[in-house]
């Protein structure tokens, strides 16, 4: 303990930094040298800390501003809906439209782009715009008793929502956007089998709905657009893990299965070009990037492919109960997105595959022991492998973040 | 950027004035009368997206194979469907032609566009699109009305509707040829599926026990499923109404002009029943201890009770088998039996009593004191009988063959080749007697009169008889005859029919109506 006493960086700086000042002030220092000296000290924290503070007002006014387009929202919903009797038609019309052109213009000269810089409640009314435009037509189809004999509606929604996201860059509407799709594919695939507008009986069209997603989001990472690649990956995650997860529990699509003595050859063809492919891409990976090994996401993803592909065919084949292989689908897909959202750092990836994970978990306890265990049991075994397993993920969590600190350091 | 963003708001509004524009000038413009369109069998629900909406049956007349067709009709095509509006009848089709917009109503007339579904006509299978379907011709061409499938109403409105009810819209012409409705009124009560009546001969009236199709009373905390019954006079029109605390599952008169009705507390759950008295008001005045409907095989009006499969219960059940009386102050003696098969129904008239036993090919006939008088064989599966003094007429061979049996058991006459025959009834007088069937020798049926020697004839007046499987087992009658002037009241699928005496008329009871219309849409 015979050194200089411990202080603490930032102290240090700041009474150099105001001896410097005041050395210069009594003229023993010129301004040259003063400003010299400066620069060897850190910068002054102050412009950080002033960042730090715009953003936590910036979040308490998003937060705000949103609360309020809420609330404004609810009210003028309450307001129609405890009126719309006493409109006339051309009251009503006139109400809607008005009210839908006033969120799309008031929302769009409030953002970045318009002529006032109030970005987040401009975003915020942009929003309740898009929501007025769905429920415009709903209300036209009321106001004429008109009867929707397919889901133009819904694409007509999901296509301006899409448009109106990527012109005001606002995720929300591209989450908005989305739902507009799955319901749209929903309807479509309902209608067309005299099913209703979300037909839930299909697991297997949404996972392909799911896995289109996923490829967009991929491509908008591609494209360096991260926070729009996040929300198309979460919906196509949840539209694959749901639908799988369904199919584990119940095999819906019973029909959906090859009849081998009957199938043409064109069904064979299709069966093995992917598995060719999935060589070929293995091959490429391991011979012509040489630096990437096999444990590393191309490669692992091109392996995650082979046995999806396997089970898919495994699948298509069983012609009894199929449920099983479908756990193991499900698992096999959240263990590879908790893989992939480690190795991506994608917090999208990794949360909605530990989510799921979880969920793939908890049903096959329900499934198994429900009647086999006493319901105290059950529940006690239940909740504490709940913590314990919540307790282990956080320790796996923070052990990751930590080799992502050190990686980029 | 702004531009663009104005352009994606121009584009959506765009689509809005689609939707509007056509609608608009359709409605500024018409001019036109309106019609009255009556639309039964009406059920209120609610969509997320469309809010609350009213769909039926429209009581347009729909089949037209009279009407002649223009030649040459191919699958697709836009016709002209011409309705004519006459006094005390359904709006009937007078002539189709090719076109996509009619002219104005008129007073006496009105045209709704259609599209060809299928130009061959006959069995094919026609995919309905949820639309009206007319068919016109013979052989059939089936059209498609370009008329709304639902209508909107407030949402407010649903709370009205306890069941099927009738409904009353003007339908407009519309100046760009699309029909639409307005004034949309909620004007009576009609009949559900399991709708049950009674006739009462002292009084001449009808009593129609309909229950609510409605959840509310959970939630208001009542015990029972609530019922309503409707009371109409001799010529069908409104008495009045009352609300039951129950399900009436069967009902009969007794002797005395009183209500005998099997009744249950829940909707839905019919395992237990109580035999119930119901006075004028539809109280119930003496109930028996509830028993499993199962063991209930039919009413008997004398002695004020029901027949019942006697002994404790058992799965599955053992032969020997007895039937016995269960009236309003507990069971009552003989027993009749035994029996080697569970007896499918049994009917009385007067101190005779028949059993039928389905599964063992016969029918037995018992006295009062419970002795066996005659045993009717070379049967094929006997499913439900009517009896008269001459004997029984016997429906049997899975409801496609009706036979008559002599008061001695000799098989009188035997007519194969029916499909679905539903009830059949002896005429006063051993003269023959009615049936109700779906087809006869391929053709459409409905009401044929049988003659004494079995003889088949078309009854004048068309019904269509509600029909049955081989399951629906019924307590109660299926066809009741008027004592004092003859008609006979039988379900038809949305009305209950009455057959004046000479078959010449059908007059139908399609429901209650309110003293005063009710608007369903502000």
């Amino acid at each position: 303990m015979d050194g200089p006493p411990q202080v603490a960086p930032a102290l240090r700086d700041r009474i150099l930094r105001e001896a410097i000042l005041g050395w210069r002030a009594a003229g023993a220092l010129g301004p040259d040298q003063a400003e010299r000296l400066l620069a060897t000290l850190a910068p002054s924290p102050a412009p950080r800390r002033a960042a730090d503070n715009e953003r936590k007002l910036g979040r308490g006014v998003t937060i705000l501003v949103n609360l309020g387009a809420i609330i404004l929202a609810a009210g003028l919903l309450i307001f129609f809906g405890s009126n719309w009797i006493e409109f006339g038609r051309a009251a009503k019309i006139g109400s809607i439209l008005a009210l839908t052109l006033f969120f799309y213009v008031a929302g769009f000269e409030l953002t970045r782009e318009g002529r006032f810089s109030f970005p987040k409640l401009g975003l915020a009314l942009v929003f309740l715009g898009c929501v007025m435009f769905g429920t415009d037509i709903v209300l036209l189809a009321l106001i004429y008793d008109l009867t929707a004999e397919h889901a133009w509606s819904f694409l007509v929604q999901w296509i301006a929502w899409l448009a109106v996201a990527y012109v005001v860059r606002s995720r929300l509407v591209l989450f908005l956007g989305l739902i507009g799709i799955t319901t749209w594919f929903g309807a479509e695939v309902g209608y067309c089998w005299g099913g209703y507008w979300l037909y839930l009986g299909r697991p297997f069209h949404f996972i392909g709905l799911g896995v289109t997603l996923i490829a967009v989001g991929g491509v908008h990472a591609w494209r360096g657009r991260r926070e729009f690649a996040a929300a198309w990956a979460l919906v196509g995650l949840l539209l694959v893990y749901l639908s799988t997860l369904i199919l584990s529990i119940f095999d819906l699509q019973k029909s959906f299965r090859l009849e081998m003595s009957t199938a043409p050859s064109l069904v064979w063809l299709l069966f093995s070009v992917p598995y060719v492919l999935a060589i070929v891409m293995l091959a490429v990976i391991h011979f012509k990037w040489q630096r990437v090994s096999l444990a590393e996401p191309p490669a692992m993803l091109a392996l995650l492919l082979l046995v999806a592909l396997t089970i898919v065919s495994v699948v298509a084949i069983t012609p009894h109960s199929r449920e099983l292989w479908f756990i193991l689908l499900l698992t096999l897909l959240t263990s590879a997105g908790i893989y992939l959202g480690i190795a991506w750092e994608s917090p999208v990836f990794l949360n909605t595959s530990l989510v799921f994970f979880a969920v793939n978990l908890y049903t096959r306890f329900y499934e198994y022991f429900w009647d086999a265990m006493p319901k105290s049991l059950f529940f006690v075994v239940g909740g504490a492998a709940l913590i314990l397993g919540g307790v282990w993920v956080e320790r796996m969590r923070r052990r990751v973040v930590r080799q992502f600190g050190t990686a980029t350091a | 950027m702004r531009g663009l963003m104005y352009l994606i708001v121009a584009a959506q509004f765009a689509v809005l004035a689609t939707i509007i524009g056509p609608q608009e000038l359709n409605r500024a413009l018409d001019s036109g009368p309106t019609v009255d369109v009556e639309i039964t069998h009406a059920r209120a629900g609610r969509d997320t997206f469309r809010g609350a909406y009213v769909h039926g049956q429209s009581a347009l007349d729909l089949d037209a194979r009279a009407v002649a067709l223009p030649a040459g009709l191919k699958a697709g095509e836009r016709v002209l469907v011409a309705f004519a509006v006459e006094p005390n009848r359904r709006p009937r089709i007078t002539g189709v032609e090719r076109g996509r917009r009619g002219g104005p109503f008129t007073a006496t007339s009105f045209t709704v566009p259609g599209r060809v579904l299928d130009a061959r006509g006959g069995t094919r299978y026609v995919r309905s699109e949820g639309g009206l379907i007319a068919r016109v011709g013979t052989p059939a061409v089936s059209i498609v009305l370009s008329l709304p499938a639902s209508i909107a109403v407030d949402d407010s409105a649903i709370g009205r509707f306890a069941g099927p009810s009738l409904i009353r819209a003007s339908l407009h012409a519309g100046y760009l040829g699309r029909p639409y409705f307005t004034d949309v009124r909620l004007t009576g009560r009609g009949w559900p599926s399991d709708v049950r009546f009674v006739w009462d001969d002292q009084r001449e009236r009808l009593l129609v026990f309909a229950p609510r199709e409605t959840m509310t009373y959970v939630a208001s905390g009542r015990t029972a499923s609530p019922s309503d019954l409707f009371v109409f006079d001799a010529a069908g029109k409104e008495v009045g109404t009352r609300e039951i605390e129950g399900h009436v599952l069967e009902a009969t008169m007794d002797g005395e002009g009183q209500v005998l009705a099997l009744m249950t507390s829940q909707r839905w759950n019919h395992s237990e029943v109580s035999l119930v008295r119901l006075d004028e008001d539809g109280r119930a005045v003496e109930r028996s201890p509830p028993i499993a409907l199962d063991r209930v095989l039919g009413f008997d009006v004398a002695s004020r009770g029901v027949f019942i499969l006697a002994g404790p219960v058992s799965f599955p059940r053992k032969p020997p088998h007895f039937v016995q009386r269960l009236t309003l102050t507990g069971l009552r003696e003989p027993k009749l039996g035994p029996f080697e098969s569970v007896p499918r129904t049994v009917v009385s008239a007067g101190s005779d009593v028949w059993v039928v036993e389905n599964e063992r090919h016969r029918i037995t006939r018992w006295d009062a004191s419970g002795q066996q008088t005659r045993e009717y064989r070379d049967l094929n599966g006997p499913l439900d009988i009517a009896a008269d003094a001459g004997g029984l007429y016997v429906i049997e061979a899975s409801r496609t063959q009706l036979t008559r049996l002599t008061e001695d058991g000799r098989v009188a006459w035997r007519v194969p080749r029916f499909q679905g025959l539903t009830w059949a009834v002896a005429e006063p007088g051993g003269g023959g007697g009615i049936v109700a069937a779906s087809t006869f020798e391929g053709a459409e049926a409905g009401l044929l009169r049988v003659g004494p020697d079995g003889a088949i004839t078309h009854v004048p007046a068309t019904a269509r008889p509600q029909p049955r499987t081989d399951w629906q087992r019924r307590v109660g009658a299926s066809v009741i005859r008027a004592a004092r002037d003859g008609r006979l009241l039988f379900l038809e699928n949305e009305a209950i029919a009455i057959l004046s005496a000479d078959g010449s008329t059908v007059t139908r009871v399609v429901g209650f109506r309110l003293p005063t219309e009710q608007r369903l849409r502000s």
